[in-house]
């Protein structure tokens, strides 16, 4: 496992993709302060230390649409480009491959989020500055505090990691890149629509529809960390009838654990012809 | 633990095994031929890709696997690889089974198959770098290597911006990074211009001469003739003919006697006891007959007043024999 670890970290650093989606999620990070810093109602929740809990919100909007891209590409290439055959000709574990590669997105996953309070905090201040206000607002910093902040960063990268998964799995199955990326962003979509689509169709179907994974991961990260933000700003919202946290972990757990059960079981199975 | 692997000189010429690797040669592992497969089945439902295949590849030869396209030699290789299943049949490779002993037979095994495939963002050397890392080996034999395949100059350029000569003379100092015992290639030609042919000839030779052994595929029938010990020539799945490349050419026993008069000689030799056979062919005689008969010959057509004006041992290319065996030579 180390060996894989070792190879698939050595890619991740070498590889420019997954910088230009760093780039690109933080470029969006500040817009989304901006953007917040320009509604008077929400601009309080950008000053630290609530700019950290905001930037973890923020997630919910980034993690669907470019942890996909990350995941999809990552497994995929590795069929498209065919060294696939390259790697396993060295060492033929296949499990411990996809899941080595696997587990190296998700450490990256840690550093992405990381970057991203990074720039919140810098974000943060600024607003502040700007706004004439604190840069580090007296009076909210506590242990409590602290916990929910360690709570919102855990399930920012576990709402990641669902969304990441999803893509990787696809592209694994799917052997190909397209198929990833596409799967992943697309299903979220898909069940976005079908969602307001079922409603209409009666209870039963609402029930389904009640149980799709973006609903889980939807509010997931907002659940853990509004009752830190502001009462009543739009990003201390959360929807009636939202599942609790502890809900949508159990539930992304299941829908992970099958997505993973069924590619491990189409790689252990199947031949190596990329 | 890393394997060095820097007893790679600068120059490539010498030994590639001067320290084996941790793993080699040891234990149940060094006894048996290097290839040796026993009804090697696979089947893509009702299309059968591999035919009970028998295949035995000594230690220390190398080997030439030919057939035309689709033949089933790619899948062969796949399958001692480990990159796909046997429907049935066994593999040994290194005296280890392909079923039980994939994981230590890679340690000893470098491969190309089809394709050169590397990491298109990393550089030559980083590819390298990257895959010493899979295999737990040493990076300070990389820069060696790279000399070993004349790509010092193209170290650092991406292997994107490769041509295709560059990337297959990668995926060979790929294959030879971790020293390995037996090399599988699969069109290891493919793509290099007439230079990098003779040098890829050469780089096999050096390998043989080390007690590496080298199984070969390609479609350089003249590269193949002229470096292998021996070949099997595979088409529809089933190898048609294995066999030491001298004798399955017919060396050693005819000859093509050029003469004015073709019928007379030709009746004069058909009633030697020790000739087995005369066919003419165009302008000449293809006698069949030891090769120490060359003198009898003329001594005898000499005596009948027929004169020789050439005579020389039958060499029938590996090319011509290929497109006769398996029936592609209309």
């Amino acid at each position: 496992m180390t060996a894989f670890l070792s190879f698939e970290w050595f890619k991740m650093r070498k590889r420019p993709m997954p910088w230009v989606i760093l780039a690109l999620i933080l470029a969006l990070t500040i817009l989304a302060f901006w953007g917040q810093a320009t509604r008077g109602d929400g601009r309080a929740n950008l000053f630290l230390p609530r700019g950290w809990l905001a930037a973890l919100s923020f997630c919910s909007f980034f993690a669907p649409f470019f942890w996909p891209v990350l995941a999809g590409s990552w497994a995929g290439n590795e069929y498209g480009w065919g060294t696939i055959r390259a790697v396993l000709t060295r060492r033929p574990n296949r499990i411990t491959h996809v899941l080595a590669a696997l587990v190296v997105l998700l450490v990256a996953l840690v550093f992405g989020l990381l970057a991203i309070l990074a720039v919140a905090s810098v974000a943060g201040i600024v607003v502040s500055l700007l706004t004439g206000n604190d840069v580090f607002t007296s009076g909210i910093m506590s242990g409590d505090f602290l916990l929910v902040l360690l709570k919102g960063l855990l399930t920012a990268w576990y709402v990641s990691a669902f969304f990441l998964l999803i893509a990787y799995v696809a592209a694994v199955m799917f052997r190909s890149a397209a198929v990833g990326i596409g799967f992943g962003i697309g299903s979220t979509l898909a069940q976005l629509v079908l969602q307001h689509i079922l409603r209409d169709l009666g209870a039963t179907w609402q029930t389904i529809a009640d149980h799709f994974p973006v609903v889980y991961a939807n509010d997931m990260i907002t659940q853990v960390v509004w009752s830190k933000l502001v009462p009543g700003t739009n990003l201390a919202s959360v929807s009636p009838g939202t599942p609790s946290a502890g809900q949508s972990l159990l539930a992304l757990a299941i829908y992970s654990a099958i997505a993973l059960v069924l590619m491990l079981g189409a790689v252990r199975a199947r031949d190596i012809t990329a | 633990m890393a394997t060095p692997v820097q007893d790679y000189a600068p120059n490539g010429l010498t030994s590639l095994t001067a320290d084996p690797p941790p793993t080699s040669r040891s234990g149940a592992a060094g006894s048996g031929p290097a290839i040796e497969t026993t009804e090697l089945t696979k089947r893509y439902g009702p299309i059968i890709a591999v035919d009970h295949l028998n295949l035995l590849v000594e230690r220390g030869e190398i080997f030439g696997f030919l057939g035309p396209n689709g033949a089933g030699k790619t899948t062969t290789m796949r399958m001692l690889l480990g990159l796909v299943r046997p429907t049935s049949g066994t593999a040994r490779l290194l005296g280890m089974s392909i079923g039980s002993d994939l994981p230590a037979i890679l340690t000893r095994t470098g491969a190309l198959i089809e394709n050169p495939t590397f990491y298109p963002y990393l550089s030559g050397t980083d590819n390298l770098r990257a895959f010493a890392r899979l295999g737990r080996i040493d990076e300070t034999g990389i820069a060696a290597i790279l000399e070993l395949v004349d790509l010092t100059r193209a170290a650092s350029r991406r292997f994107s911006t490769y041509s295709l000569g560059m990337k297959q003379r990668l995926a060979v100092g790929a294959a030879l990074l971790h020293r390995p015992d037996l090399l599988i290639l699969d069109e290891p030609a493919n793509g290099l211009d007439p230079a990098g042919i003779v040098e890829m000839r050469d780089l096999m030779k050096r390998l043989k001469g080390e007690g590496h052994t080298v199984l070969i595929s390609s479609h350089v029938l003249h590269e193949i003739e002229h470096i292998c010990d021996r070949i099997a020539i595979m088409s529809r799945g089933k190898v048609v003919v294995q066999g030491k490349v001298g004798d399955l050419l017919g060396r050693g026993d005819a000859l093509e006697v050029r003469v004015e008069s073709l019928e007379e000689a030709t009746r004069i030799l058909s009633g030697a006891p020790w000739v087995q056979g005369v066919v003419r062919e165009s302008d000449r005689l293809v006698v069949s007959a030891p090769l120490d008969a060359a003198a009898t010959i003329t001594k005898l057509l000499a005596d009948h007043g027929v004169y020789i004006s050439g005579l020389k041992p039958r060499e029938q290319s590996l090319e011509q024999y290929f497109l006769d065996v398996t029936g592609e030579a209309q």
